[in-house]
């Protein structure tokens, strides 16, 4: 054991090494940006060399007399000049629509393209007189030769001779010459070089590998030796599919690359990312991503953890809603996701979200309302997960001490933060930190639901626009698939590496951490946590000091810049004073910092977040943090006493608040669900009065009557039973000012609530009822009502369910269900699919490829797992813990040197290369399930089966795999799942529509939230024919699953 | 077959499992390693296996050194603690599997054992076990001794040349304990293959035994047979080890040139032993008697001169079926006494016992035994 957290800390000595070094260079690349390299106008220059052609760029010259250019170009090989074309001027001539043509102009920074004009001894090229600057593709040239081209300024004519043209062109001068230039690779020399370069780098890797493993199997006893062929076959897989595309990656990241016909990566140094530190849009998505993250973050972890609480203690019936939670994790994550945009944003705003509650939510124009409810959904998205993972946590509790908190009459609360959340925490930590990598790097609802839409007007700069929702992770992908910038794009990635690396450390760290159970530990040393918080100040007032100076927005205060030097003063006052007397400068510093929080925060409230975010939040959250943590006591008490008669009156005021509160705590009546029940349709009737629009008076008359019996039922019974009156008010300011259809069902949901509760306070036990009636109504009637808290939360998941199955049995395009029931159910849509979209070969790709995938996967595994789980060989903690943290580096990380190298290989748009790509990404996991389920098959079994003469490959296919078959099972089908389902890879790798997988197909029936014309009903359809194999599989394999989800979760890890 | 092994040792880490252990194992013998856990015995017993491999010496079979041959090639059996059956075959698969396994030829292998010959193998064995009626049934449908004698079958069908049980016996309740002991041990005399034998209870070594190597702390301290390690311990470990009860010490020194008890100066050691021990000029140790054979000192009988007499306080008493067990208090230091007598014996009373001289061991301060 001790032997792995050395081990570790070697590793993790290593990596900081790596991370000090690559900021170095960082920091060393912004001083020395040179990036611009645009020539002097009026000029001529090449602004792109092609494999058979360039692009010369010139702005006319005014001072020489001249009527055309000859562009002529000297071949180097041959020592023979040739002339190109004539460009004439001519004006006559006029804008032509023509539309390839090798010459452009331009007039007033507009483009024209020119009319090519073919004569008997020139190709001519005809241009309006006033054009300003010019831009010829030089075409015909030959790759990979050297060539100068040179610009004469002619005076020409054009004469016709016997129904042709010709040129007649006179003395020339020399305009311009051109440096020496080498043409590039021709396409299909280019790709031989990139494939045999590949092929060599991927040998050579192999080879390497197997000598690495030959030197360390002899080395070891001879016992192991076969352990190292068993995991050759796995780690080699993920060196050459994960280890070796991250180095690729950062090896691109210095190189400027586009992709283009020919071309080949060149080193550019630091360039790429010298061009990030400029751009304005790294601050912007660093800003999206971070608050995207916390967002996600917080409310996951309440959302789960009061999910958790709520079923594991509160509710009857667990399995069932268990299976509740499964469910919906059985529908593939690109389909929840697109269904959310249906319900939410539809086509153009219309959809059932904005007709049932009458708001106005459109996710193209809406940056903040966006942002949110992306953020909305991907917590959605990934609620059963955490949900889960807490729920693993509350069932290692104990159940005694449960019982014993409740018998002790702690309260719920005092229970909850002092018993339950201290016992869960080592458990759960890691796997929130794990939570946190992976929204961190979160790609699918980004890019499915909004694409980073709406976009920013100040997001542009000459590489891209980028949006409020555009993360990290979509704006790098946007960088590679669209403006196939890869050196830039892979430059975000590596960024993105080296924070997800950060993280991994943590997490790393914690989970070391987690194996103690609770050991007397060393509390947080007071003096060090005060340094921090020292050391915090100083960066905050050096931050502020260069904002002011600099203007750097996205640190600072933005809207008055001498408020910067005054936050710095103080921050550097109370530095400089904390480390004379520190305790007292460290209290009253919790109001600086709480200061420059309301300053930072109020901000974004006159600018839009992304404009003026300070992320000096970051750093004062973590000093709140931090002081709250220090050990008081242990300082010397000094307090000003100016601030203790502040102090004090804040005291003597709570007081008098409290009393006063308990004052009114006298006289209430007891309390009961009717005042709960009104409070919340007030609640309701609020929210909904800002989305009518016609007599709004009426509804905020409503609500003020609503608010005053509210209050008036507190104190007195009698109210709150009169109440009931209220009900057909409401009901005739809805028939009146025209409520949406959805706050009149959740109002009238409510109503009936109220009306059926005082109704058996009166009649209680009456014979009228009949006893399922009356079962009912206790049921509603019962106060804190968990089920209630459940069945509302499961509603709201299968709103947008509903909503996509009604459009799939529904005609034409329409979006919001306009009935329960489509009024004329067809199967339009589904015929339509077999027919037409012949999606029946999408499935059979996808089959293709899940099984080819997931067969390759259990093998590599099976094999691996069963080594690590039998021998005791050198290096085997670091190389788990190695192909553990790898796990972390998949999607948009790997995603665009793993293209480049399917790309050089030939195997895009192949089936080989996306069940090659998908092979990989469960392995970590499926060697940590399979390992822990063949650690529990005696070791007894395989030993007398090895004195009894088997190989080590018969007891494996003999004794080990029938007896680790459930694991095996959990394995094929995790890989099976995710290839299925898998959808980055899959849209990045293939390219012709007779291949793609579902998760394209479907994709491309809606296309990304811009696309003009989503066919609705088809991808409604294609998404029940998806999920219902996928439900059928969850409900035949649940005991399977639920057994091995376990296992993982006990294991931290999905 | 002959079991050789030299200078064998064993490391794990830091930690040394055996040390230079040199023994050898006479063909056709049954032979136990006795000792207490964490001996070094199971270790033993897995290197001759080959599921371990030797960090130095050698292991050799007859006259071939094996030391580094896999354990897939080395034809043994070997019985587990937890007789391992494979739950997913039949007890008839589980028994076929052993032949299924052998194979001959160096590159294109086939198997030794045709189809008719297995079969036919595995119904002899079925009827030599007396488990025919359950040949269809699962290893969980087993009672444990049934699951021992298929583990044992399985081992015994392809005929190795050396048999290995590791504590084959820790696991089952003492009724059926003893009902597989005479089964091994007529087993043993049926098929007369060697056989090593691990186990940690010194009674199963005795009643099994042919020879029994006593280990402790990766050490061999003592071979014999099963007599010569109870009335000829060489160590005070042996002694200690080997009998019901711990056997009882008491020291000794010189004191005004007579050897006296360390805990009573009164007390001489009776004469015989005196001589003994003056002749070797030993200056201290321990003299050592085993609880049964102690007697209650009887006032009536006369008085032996000879004899070691001591006055002890009853502290505990202890009733087993007919015998008694007490624990003695003399001068702070505890003796155990076992008695069949029907007399009641009440606490904190004072008892005076003798032990014959016959019956003395006496060790020196390096705990070594003195003849």
């Amino acid at each position: 054991m001790s032997k792995n957290s050395k081990s570790i800390k070697k590793i993790k000595k290593q990596i900081l090494i790596f991370l000090a070094l690559a900021s170095i260079v960082i920091v060393a690349s912004i001083g020395s940006s040179k990036y611009n390299i645009s020539a002097q106008t009026g000029e001529p220059s090449i602004t792109e060399i092609g494999d058979r052609y360039a692009i010369v760029n010139w702005t006319l010259p005014t001072s020489v007399i001249y009527n055309s250019f000859r562009i002529d170009y000297d071949d180097e090989a041959l020592n023979q000049s040739f002339t190109w074309s004539m460009i004439l001027l001519n004006d006559t001539h006029s804008t032509s629509l023509e539309y390839f043509t090798q010459v452009n102009y331009t007039i007033d920074q507009e483009i024209f393209l020119s009319q090519k004009l073919p004569t008997m001894n020139f190709t001519a090229f005809l241009i309006e007189n006033n054009a300003e600057t010019i831009q010829a593709k030089i075409t015909g040239l030959k790759p990979e030769s050297n060539y100068k081209i040179s610009i004469y300024l002619v005076n020409a004519s054009l004469v016709i001779l016997e129904n042709d043209y010709a040129i007649i062109a006179d003395s020339s001068s020399l305009f311009w010459e051109s440096n020496q230039f080498e043409t590039l690779l021709s396409l299909q020399d280019s790709l031989r070089y990139s494939k045999l370069a590949t092929s060599l780098t991927l040998l050579t890797i192999v080879i390497l590998f197997v000598a690495i493993f030959f030197f360390m199997a002899k080395r070891d006893v001879p016992f192991n030796k076969i352990a190292y062929v068993f995991i050759f076959p796995a780690l080699l897989a993920l060196v050459l599919l994960e280890v070796y595309p991250i180095l690729y990656g950062i090896f691109l990241s210095f190189t400027d690359y586009h992709l283009k016909r020919g071309e080949i990566p060149v080193l550019s140094g630091f360039n790429n990312y010298a061009h990030i530190a400029e751009n304005p849009q790294l601050p912007i998505t660093l800003t999206t991503t971070l608050v995207w993250s916390t967002l996600i973050i917080i409310a996951k972890i309440v959302l789960g953890f009061l999910l958790a609480y709520v079923i594991q203690y509160k509710v009857k019936k667990k399995k069932l809603w268990y299976l509740m939670l499964y469910v919906p994790w059985a529908i593939p994550s690109y389909i929840k996701i697109l269904s959310w945009r249906t319900f939410i944003h539809g086509n153009g705003g219309n959809s059932l979200f904005n007709t049932l509650f009458g708001t106005n939510v459109n996710l193209l124009t809406q940056p903040y309302v966006t942002l949110f409810l992306a953020c909305f959904v991907e917590v959605w998205d990934s609620i059963p997960l955490i949900t889960t993972l807490f729920l693993g946590g509350l069932s290692s509790i104990p159940k005694e001490l449960n019982d014993i908190a409740d018998i002790d009459q702690i309260s719920e609360r005092t229970k909850i933060r002092r018993v339950i959340v201290p016992l869960i925490k080592p458990i759960i930590l890691p796997a929130i930190i794990l939570e946190i990598i992976k929204t961190f790097g979160s790609f699918n609802v980004a890019f499915l639901l909004t694409k980073g839409y709406p976009l920013l007007s100040y997001g542009t700069s000459e590489v891209g626009v980028i949006g409020a929702t555009d993360l990290f992770s979509t704006f790098t992908f946007y960088m590679f698939y669209e403006k196939r910038d890869i050196g830039i794009a892979a430059a975000y990635s590596t960024i993105m590496s080296l924070l997800t690396l950060f993280f991994v450390l943590v997490w790393l760290k914690m989970s070391k951490g987690t194996q103690s159970s609770f050991k007397p530990e060393k509390k947080a040393d007071v003096s060090k946590s005060g340094y921090t918080v020292i050391a915090l100040l100083f960066i905050q007032a050096i931050l502020y000091i260069i904002s002011g100076i600099f203007g750097f927005r996205y640190f600072g205060i933005f809207w008055n810049p001498y408020l910067n030097y005054i936050l710095a003063g103080l921050f550097l006052l109370s530095g400089i004073l904390s480390l004379v007397r520190k305790r007292a400068v460290l209290k009253t510093t919790k109001y600086l910092l709480i200061l420059d929080l309301v300053l930072s925060l109020t901000q974004f409230a006159f600018y839009q977040m992304w404009y003026a975010f300070n992320w000096n939040i970051f750093i004062v959250i973590t000093q709140l943090y931090l002081l709250t943590n220090i050990q008081w006591t242990k300082l010397p008490q000094i307090l000003p006493s100016i601030l203790e008669k502040i102090k004090m009156k804040y005291q003597t005021s709570v007081s008098k608040l409290k009393e006063v509160l308990y004052w009114i705590d006298n006289h209430l009546t007891e309390l009961s669900p009717i005042q709960s029940i009104i409070s919340l349709q007030t609640f309701f009737i609020f929210l909904s009065a800002f989305t009518i629009k016609t007599h709004l008076w009426l509804a905020w008359s409503i609500f003020g009557i609503y608010v005053i019996v509210v209050i008036f039922s507190l104190f007195s019974k009698l109210i709150s039973y009169l109440s009931i009156i209220l009900q057909p008010l409401l009901w005739l300011g809805m028939i009146f000012s025209q409520y949406p259809i959805g706050w009149i069902i959740i109002l009238n949901i409510i109503s009936l609530a109220h009306i059926l509760i005082v109704l058996n306070k009166f009649f209680g036990q009456s014979k009228l009822q009949s006893e399922k009636m009356q079962k009912v109504i206790a049921y509603i009637v019962k106060p804190r009502n968990n089920t209630l808290f459940l069945f509302s939360i499961l509603l709201i998941t299968l709103l947008p369910i509903w909503n996509i199955v009604w459009i799939a049995f529904s005609k034409g395009d329409s979006l919001v269900p306009t009935s329960f029931f489509p009024t004329n159910p067809t199967l339009e849509n589904f015929k339509l699919l077999f027919t037409q979209e012949q999606i029946q070969l999408n499935f059979l790709n996808s089959l293709i490829v899940s099984l080819g995938s997931a067969t390759l996967c259990v093998i590599l595994t099976a094999l691996a797992a069963y080594a690590f789980s039998r021998y005791y060989f050198r290096g085997k903690n670091e190389i788990m813990v190695g192909v553990f943290t790898l796990k972390m580096f998949t999607g948009i990380l790997t995603l665009i040197p793993f293209y480049l190298i399917m790309y050089n290989l030939g195997l895009i748009d192949s089936y080989f290369g996306i069940i090659l790509a998908y092979s990989t990404h469960t392995i970590p996991l499926a060697i940590w399930i399979t390992k822990g389920y063949i650690d529990s098959i005696p070791k007894e079994l395989d030993e007398s089966a090895t004195l009894m003469g088997n190989s080590k490959l018969r007891i494996l296919r003999k004794i080990i795999l029938p007896l680790a078959g459930p694991a095996i099972a959990i394995t094929f089908l995790l890989n099976f799942l995710r290839t299925w389902n898998g959808f980055l890879l899959a849209f990045v790798l293939l390219q012709s529509p007779s291949k793609y997988t579902l998760p394209i197909k479907l994709f491309t029936f809606v296309g990304s939230i811009e696309a003009s014309s989503p066919e609705w009903g088809l991808f409604a359809a294609a998404s029940i024919l998806v999920v219902i194999p996928l439900l059928i599989i969850f409900a035949f394999l649940r005991n399977h699953l639920l057994s091995g989800f376990n296992s993982s979760t006990t294991m931290r890890e999905i | 077959m002959k079991v050789t092994i030299e200078k064998l040792t064993k490391k794990y880490e830091e930690k040394i499992a055996l040390k230079e252990i040199n023994l050898e194992i006479p063909n056709g013998s049954f032979t136990v390693i006795l000792g207490p856990s964490g001996s070094g015995k199971t270790t033993l017993l897995r290197l001759i296996a080959g599921l371990l491999y030797p960090t130095e010496g050698n292991i050799i079979f007859d006259e071939e050194d094996i030391t580094l041959k896999p354990a897939n090639k080395r034809n043994i059996a070997m019985v587990f603690q937890n007789f391992p059956l494979f739950p997913h075959m039949t007890v008839y698969e589980n028994l076929r599997f052993p032949l299924e396994s052998q194979k001959e030829g160096k590159l294109f292998r086939k198997r030794t054992y045709q189809e008719e010959e297995i079969h036919k193998k595995v119904i002899e064995t079925l009827d030599l076990l007396h488990i025919d009626e359950h040949k269809n049934k699962y290893p969980s449908q087993l009672s444990g001794g049934e699951k021992q004698r298929v583990a044992i079958g399985r081992e015994l069908i392809r005929e190795p040349v050396l048999f290995l049980f590791d504590e084959p016996l820790s696991n089952v309740d003492a009724r059926l304990r003893y009902e597989m002991r005479t089964w091994i041990r007529s087993l043993h005399e049926l098929i007369k293959t060697t056989m090593i034998y691990v186990t940690h209870d010194q009674s199963e070594a005795m009643a099994l035994g042919d020879l029994i190597v006593l280990l402790n702390q990766g050490e061999i301290i003592q071979i014999g047979k099963p007599d010569e390690l109870y009335n000829n311990p060489k160590r005070k470990f042996v002694a200690e080890f080997i009998g019901h009860y711990p056997m009882n010490f008491l020291s000794f020194l010189t004191s005004k040139n007579k050897l006296v008890l360390a805990s009573d100066n009164s007390i001489n050691l009776p004469k015989t032993i005196q001589r003994v021990i003056k002749r070797r000029k030993i200056e201290s140790g321990e003299i050592g008697f085993r609880a049964e054979s102690i007697r209650e000192f009887d006032p009536k009988r006369p008085l032996e001169d000879n004899l070691l007499i001591l006055e002890c306080e009853v502290e505990d008493v202890e009733k087993v079926l007919d015998q008694q067990i007490l624990t003695l208090n003399f001068h702070e230091e505890k003796i155990v006494f076992v008695t069949r007598t029907i007399k009641e014996f009440n606490k904190n009373s004072t008892i005076k016992v003798i032990v014959y001289p016959e019956s003395i061991y006496l060790f020196d301060s390096e705990s070594l035994r003195i003849d």
